[in-house]
């Protein structure tokens, strides 16, 4: 009976087949030395976070990519021994809670439950992934990968087995097994009436596992949820004639929110845009790469963030953007900031820098919009002209207390001070945040030239960063510093600072 | 077996695996997953230089030389630090040690040992962030270990047992410290390179 059902539902999916394949066109291959090599690690976080040139990637890097992710998304040894309920996929298991139902379960209604049990159990060995991760290391441990476990078999032999590359996922198998066996654990218990009052005991017990994500691990439950608000540029951009958007600046991978943010605020201005989806699969990576490396402004584009200058742009590049159907440029001084999604040096990845803003104006002139937090250039205003724009007038400021370099935080209160720069310098920008509840008011700019000193309030805006450009205009050196102006201790966060001479 | 029993087994292997047995082997996992990172750089290197015979290399010793140095100069600004509070004060900290957390960068890769970064931190946390130089010490380095002396900091800062001006001085020099750390790592590190390399001639 079983065995027939499973071959009337594989013989049913067969004409899914080749859907399948045209989703994850190959199989990754996995080894044991790719997942222990630093080098093979370093080259494909660069990849994830898109800090590799785009021109740089090739088929073969790309699948490295995806076999990387077979061993990054295996459970570990430890987290299972710890059990919690956690999002990372190196330490994501069903969770205590799971464990003691199914424990329960299985020693309240013995061998009923035995084939669950046999289901949980394998679930959770596939979970594990190809090798044996002890302590939930990033790079395997060389000694691991002497001892292949049952999913490097079932992914290396079992046919269509390896499109299930994220191994943690069967976790969700071993969970439905581990509730399955409180069922029949609960049903004994119900039916032997050793317990007083049972259905007072089940209630408590189905409020507890109901209640779960408002209380263990990571409490999901709890988590903030994306800010479905559409910034008020994008109703204004849907009243613009028709034609295609690039939202800067442009990712190949989904570095950050910035990419499911260009899609969402889609649904409001309704024109066509690029790099319509997040990119994790190869075969559309090399197709966006073959569009914009063929592009001198579209290459510009991508990373614009993390490039510094100089850029070239070609005249009959911006030309051809209008041929191609593209219209409208986006960009934005005000960022919404993700403490959860934002890692490393990503947190860069969507704030433009003051070569950057150079660059568009030289591109396109004025902006057709700009509400102060985002612009919205004109493609069709582009002279045609080449565009270059060498940076050698903008000096960057290495900060102390850098979030990403340093991983240390910035505290001020009032009169507290974080010299910045000393020298000649016409203009300041940079992007700033406020960790804590700092408003407007709390965080100024200390410019003392010439024996005068005053002070620029850098309007901040909680949870966001914001791009400041501040004018110095001073004839000679100039000293520049952050000032808490707040009495309560407030945390700020400053990045990619610069003066331009 | 009674289904009684069963329950009450049932919550025994529960309770003793959740409670007990599950904290130590992820203590012991932890533990193995931190281990490889060497405070004593200098000893370290002299140990693998002592298991080499023959004559060593006059650049090795140079560079053994400036890893000394450092470790002098971390060792100084550790205890100009701990000339800053009253003996007081650092009965209170010592008293309070029991309330510091545990160190946040114990497996950050971008610090060579967890509590100076933990110490800056801390500062800047309890009294935001204001720098003034520390006055070097003469002298020989104060007793104790290292560590300990270092927890003692953590617990100045974490009770406010130090002053503004102290604090800012304590944040200049565990800066200084962290800087310190990192030319070590990096000196370490062509240390270790040059002699896994000139195997035979050592």
């Amino acid at each position: 009976m079983v065995l027939g059902s499973l071959m009337l539902a594989g013989v049913l999916n067969v004409p899914l087949i080749l859907e399948a394949r045209r989703e994850t066109p190959s199989r990754p291959s996995i080894s044991a030395e790719l997942f222990s090599s630093d080098t093979a690690f370093k080259e494909v976080q660069s990849i994830s976070d898109g800090s590799t040139p785009i021109e740089d990637l090739t088929e073969d890097s790309l699948k490295q990519v995806d076999a990387i992710q077979v061993h990054l998304n295996s459970t570990s040894l430890g987290s299972l021994i710890d059990a919690r309920f956690v999002s990372n996929p190196l330490n994501s298991t069903p969770g205590r809670f799971a464990y003691l139902v199914g424990l329960f379960g299985l020693l309240t209604a013995g061998r009923r439950t035995w084939g669950w049990a046999t289901i949980a159990l394998g679930a959770t060995v596939l979970s594990l992934g190809p090798f044996l991760n002890v302590s939930g290391a990033l790079l395997l441990n060389p000694e691991a990968t002497h001892w292949p476990l049952p999913y490097y078999w079932a992914h290396e032999y079992m046919p269509f087995f390896s499109k299930a590359y994220r191994p943690y996922r069967l976790g969700v198998i071993a969970m439905t097994a581990l509730a399955a066996i409180g069922a029949i654990g609960t049903a004994a218990v119900l039916r032997s009436g050793v317990i007083r009052a049972p259905v007072l005991w089940l209630t408590l017990l189905a409020i507890l596992g109901f209640s779960q994500p408002h209380w263990i691990g990571e409490k999901p439950g709890s988590q903030p949820l994306a800010d479905a608000q559409i910034e008020p540029i994008y109703t204004e951009l849907a009243a613009l004639e028709a034609g295609a958007v690039i939202e800067l600046p442009l990712h190949y991978q989904p570095v950050s929110t910035a990419n499911a943010r260009s899609q969402f605020v889609q649904t409001k201005h309704k024109h066509p845009i690029l790099n319509s989806n997040q990119l994790i699969r190869w075969p559309d990576l090399l197709r966006f790469q073959g569009l914009v490396t063929s592009n001198s402004a579209l290459s510009t584009f991508v990373n614009l963030s993390r490039t510094p200058a100089p850029y070239v742009v070609k005249g009959e590049d911006i030309t051809a953007l209008t041929e191609l159907g593209f219209r409208w440029v986006v960009a934005h001084k005000q960022v919404p900031s993700d403490d959860i999604a934002l890692a490393g040096d990503m947190a860069r990845a969507d704030l433009l820098g003051t070569g950057a803003w150079m660059l568009l104006e030289e591109m396109f002139g004025a902006p057709v919009l700009d509400n102060g937090d985002s612009v919205v250039w004109d493609v069709a205003n582009a002279t045609g002209e080449p565009v270059e724009v060498s940076g050698q007038r903008i000096e960057s400021i290495p900060i102390r207390l850098d979030p990403v370099l340093d991983n240390l935080p910035l505290l001020l209160k009032n009169g507290q001070t974080l010299p910045l720069f000393k020298g000649k310098a016409s203009w300041f920008s940079a992007w700033v945040r406020p960790v804590s509840e700092a408003t407007k008011g709390d965080l100024v700019l200390r410019i003392e030239d010439e024996g005068i000193v005053r002070e620029v309030d850098l309007n901040l805006v909680s949870g966001h960063w914001r791009y400041v450009s501040i004018p110095i205009e001073s004839a000679g050196k100039s000293t520049l510093s952050l000032v808490g102006r707040s009495d309560e201790l407030h945390q700020f966060e400053i990045i990619s600072a610069s003066v331009v001479q | 077996m009674t289904l009684k029993n069963r329950l009450i087994i049932a919550g025994l292997i529960g309770t003793c695996w959740y409670g007990f047995i599950s904290p130590q082997i992820m203590g012991r996992i932890q533990k193995q997953r931190s281990r490889g990172l060497t405070l004593d750089a200098v000893e370290t290197v002299q140990d693998l230089l002592a298991q080499k015979t023959g004559e060593i290399d006059p650049s090795l010793v140079e560079m053994i030389d400036t890893l000394n140095s450092l470790k002098a100069k971390e060792d100084e600004r550790i205890s100009a630090m701990m000339s800053l509070p009253d003996q007081e004060a650092i009965s209170k900290a010592i008293i309070g040690l029991r309330d510091l957390s545990p160190p946040r960068y114990e497996t950050d890769h971008r610090f060579f040992e967890p509590l100076i970064p933990e110490l800056t931190v801390l500062i800047i946390e309890t009294y935001g962030y204001a720098v003034e130089p520390l006055a070097e010490t003469e002298g020989p380095p104060s007793e104790g270990r290292r560590s300990d002396k270092l927890e003692v900091l953590l617990s100045l800062v974490h009770h406010k047992l130090v002053s503004d001006e102290h604090a800012a001085q304590i944040l200049s020099a565990s800066m200084e410290l962290s800087a310190i750390e990192v030319e070590r790592r990096v000196l370490e590190g062509v240390l270790r390179d040059a002699i896994s390399g000139e195997d035979s001639g050592l």
